[in-house]
């Protein structure tokens, strides 16, 4: 178990930033997730704490040591790669014990910690295997042993999911979970799936573009976002972002009538903002938002209705059932927190309370 | 049709090619070896075993079969091991390293012959590549006579070596990039050093490589006969003869085709028993793949 801390990470790949000075914490037992899309350097930054790649500015401590210099070897960390990195030639019992027997442990703590591991994992049926003899869901099960057997100081996980079925994935991500509770110690995981970030992690850090857009637990990106970047890309179906103009007693959106918000002393008359809606907070009436329906999906338990208001795409969710064939269109109006950014900077000014007018 | 001969059918033309070129060539060369024909003016007389009997009393023959023999156990380990350490030489990208690679894969152009021409000019007394060499580095003492009775059958194996280096090389470095990266950094990871990655998660990866390329090596130790031909003739004495140069001179030189069909059995019973049990490593291991 230890503390991380990213101080100030710096990556050039020759005139290519890939980092832009990247700094956050990570608690002991903490559970992080790094996410973003493709190109943002979540990869990068996690090769990075596990000494595969070099780091051209900053400083990484693990548990108040430095470790820039070190080889990965001497970071006592261990590593679940993408696709699994399972040695083709040794067995699973190998698989999972090649760290300790280059550390030179004697054979029975070796056999001890490898049926502990087996069991936690339930591979007890498959350690005399070879990985290619094994499904995909298995194999990524002896990846997390060969992780488990090492007891690290951190738990290194790249996006270890990604190469498993839709079924298996939720499976997989409750297990994970599940054993981070279990074992307790700091763990770092690469996703580009806000969802596997959001039901993981204890922390989640956002990037893009080489840059951290916002670190909070799950809850706090989801309901305050700090910008346009995080507000789009935390929740799915993803935050309606329409432009709009703040008026005397609310805000207004295109022609439509003004939605009643209460005053707030950073939200000035005249300012042009961008307000965001999640997909549940509307409601259906017969005034409102004008949306132009696309399509609706009925799941049963609840109507998503995607559709354009002014031209924008947005997304809403209905708890009742709701019928609706591609050119209707319907009414709605936000009842739900309204994300208020600058439209300039992209930035959060607040959050703004819609009121019922009598 | 039904699945019973579909399979069959498929294998035919494999089995009709094989069976015009392979099995039936060999199956005459053996009867042949049993006669005393002479030349390509008739069917010679049935002797039985006759012509086997006098080669293993042969001294020529037998002299020889050390040759190969030697032959086989330079070609196992000298390419093998250089063409290894040059490909992970040349595995990592740097600048120049098309020029070098194209530069070590050269000798795969030329022939076998055409190598023992370029060498026998290398190894010329004097003025010789090999000797201008020495001569310029102060090595003076070093010089021998490379094609002379004592260095001679080593030195057309280290021209053949040449040429199978370069073909190993390819083959290992075709096997080395097949490794994925993440196997070496999860070793990294687990605490390998880089001796031990190699000797660990490299090596051992490389063995359909390795298989390939022991087989190969195998193979051209067992069948040299041109580079010999155009290097030495055989000579000093008969001392860089290897099998398959005897038998060349015994059949086309002297016409005693059925002598030197003799010689063409054994050397096809010693190369299938040292490269069969290598092809079919090979063949399980692609079975395995491919399943």
């Amino acid at each position: 178990m230890a503390h991380v801390a990213i101080k100030d990470i710096y990556k050039n790949y020759g005139a290519v930033r890939a980092l832009k000075g990247i700094d956050f914490e990570i608690n002991d037992g903490e559970f992080v997730a790094l996410v973003g899309p493709s190109g943002c350097g979540k990869t990068t930054l996690l090769r990075m704490i596990a000494g595969l790649e070099d780091i051209t500015g900053g400083e990484i401590h693990i548990a108040g040591r430095v470790v820039n210099d070190l080889q990965p070897k001497a970071r006592d960390i261990a590593m679940v790669f993408q696709n699994y990195a399972l040695y083709p030639h040794m067995k699973v019992a190998d698989n999972m014990s090649f760290s300790m027997q280059l550390a030179g442990a004697p054979k029975d703590e070796i056999k001890t910690k490898v049926e502990e591991a087996a069991r936690i994992l339930n591979l007890e049926n498959y350690l005399d295997r070879y990985p290619r003899e094994l499904s995909g869901g298995q194999r990524q099960r002896v990846a997390m042993g060969r992780a488990i057997v090492r007891n690290p100081k951190v738990f290194l996980f790249d996006e270890p999911l990604s190469n498993l079925d839709a079924k298996l994935r939720v499976s997989m991500r409750a297990e994970i979970k599940a054993l981070h509770q279990r074992l307790g110690t700091t763990a770092v995981y690469v996703t580009h799936d806000q969802i596997e970030a959001m039901t993981m992690a204890d922390k989640i850090v956002v990037m893009s573009e080489g840059h951290v857009e916002q670190v909070g637990t799950p809850l706090e990106l989801y309901d305050e976002p700090q910008n346009l970047f995080v507000a789009a890309f935390i929740g799915s179906p993803s935050m309606n972002l329409m432009e709009a103009t703040v008026t005397e007693s609310g805000l207004k959106i295109g022609s439509f009538p003004e939605i009643a918000t209460q005053s707030y002393d950073w939200l000035p008359t005249g300012k042009e903002i961008v307000v965001g809606m999640r997909p549940y907070d509307f409601a259906i009436g017969d005034t409102g938002l004008k949306l132009d329906v696309s399509v609706t999906e009925p799941t049963g338990v609840e109507t998503q209705v995607a559709g354009h208001i002014e031209g924008k795409p947005v997304t809403c969710l209905f708890k009742e059932r709701v019928s609706g064939r591609y050119g209707d269109t319907m009414h709605v109006t936000p009842n739900g927190p309204l994300h208020v950014f600058d439209k300039e900077t992209g930035q959060r000014l607040g959050t703004a309370f819609t009121v019922t007018k009598h | 049709m039904n699945a019973r001969y579909t399979p069959w059918l498929f294998l035919m033309p494999a089995i009709v090619i094989y069976g015009f070129f392979g099995a039936i060539p060999i199956l005459q060369t053996f009867y042949i070896s049993m006669t005393d024909q002479v030349g390509v003016a008739g069917a010679g007389n049935f002797v039985g075993l006759t012509n086997y009997i006098e080669l293993f009393q042969d001294e020529y023959f037998l002299n020889s079969l050390k040759n190969t023999g030697i032959w086989v156990a330079c070609f196992l380990v000298i390419p093998n091991t250089l063409a290894v350490i040059i490909a992970l030489l040349v595995k990592r990208t740097f600048w120049g390293a098309s020029i070098i690679k194209t530069v070590f894969f050269l000798p795969l152009a030329l022939s076998f012959a055409i190598v023992g021409v370029i060498w026998a000019w290398i190894y010329e007394p004097d003025v010789g590549l090999l000797d201008q060499l020495l001569i310029g580095l102060g090595l003076d003492v070093l010089i021998v006579e490379w094609l002379g009775p004592h260095a001679g059958n080593f030195s057309v194996i280290a021209a053949a070596a040449w040429r199978q280096t370069a073909f190993a090389t390819v083959i290992y470095l075709a096997g080395l990039s097949a490794i994925p990266q993440e196997l070496i950094e999860a070793a990294k990871v687990d605490g390998a050093t880089r001796r031990q990655v190699f000797f660990r998660i490299t090596l051992p990866l490389l063995k359909p490589a390795n298989t390939i390329a022991v087989s190969s090596a195998l193979i051209q130790a067992l069948l040299a006969t041109e580079i010999v031909l155009t290097m030495t003739r055989g000579g000093p004495f008969g001392m860089t003869e290897v099998v398959g140069y005897r038998m060349y001179m015994e059949t086309f030189w002297n016409y005693k085709f059925g002598y030197g069909a003799a010689i063409g059995v054994v050397v096809t019973i010693m190369t299938a028993t040292m490269v069969v049990p290598y092809v079919r490593r090979m063949a399980k291991a692609m079975e395995r793949e491919w399943s």
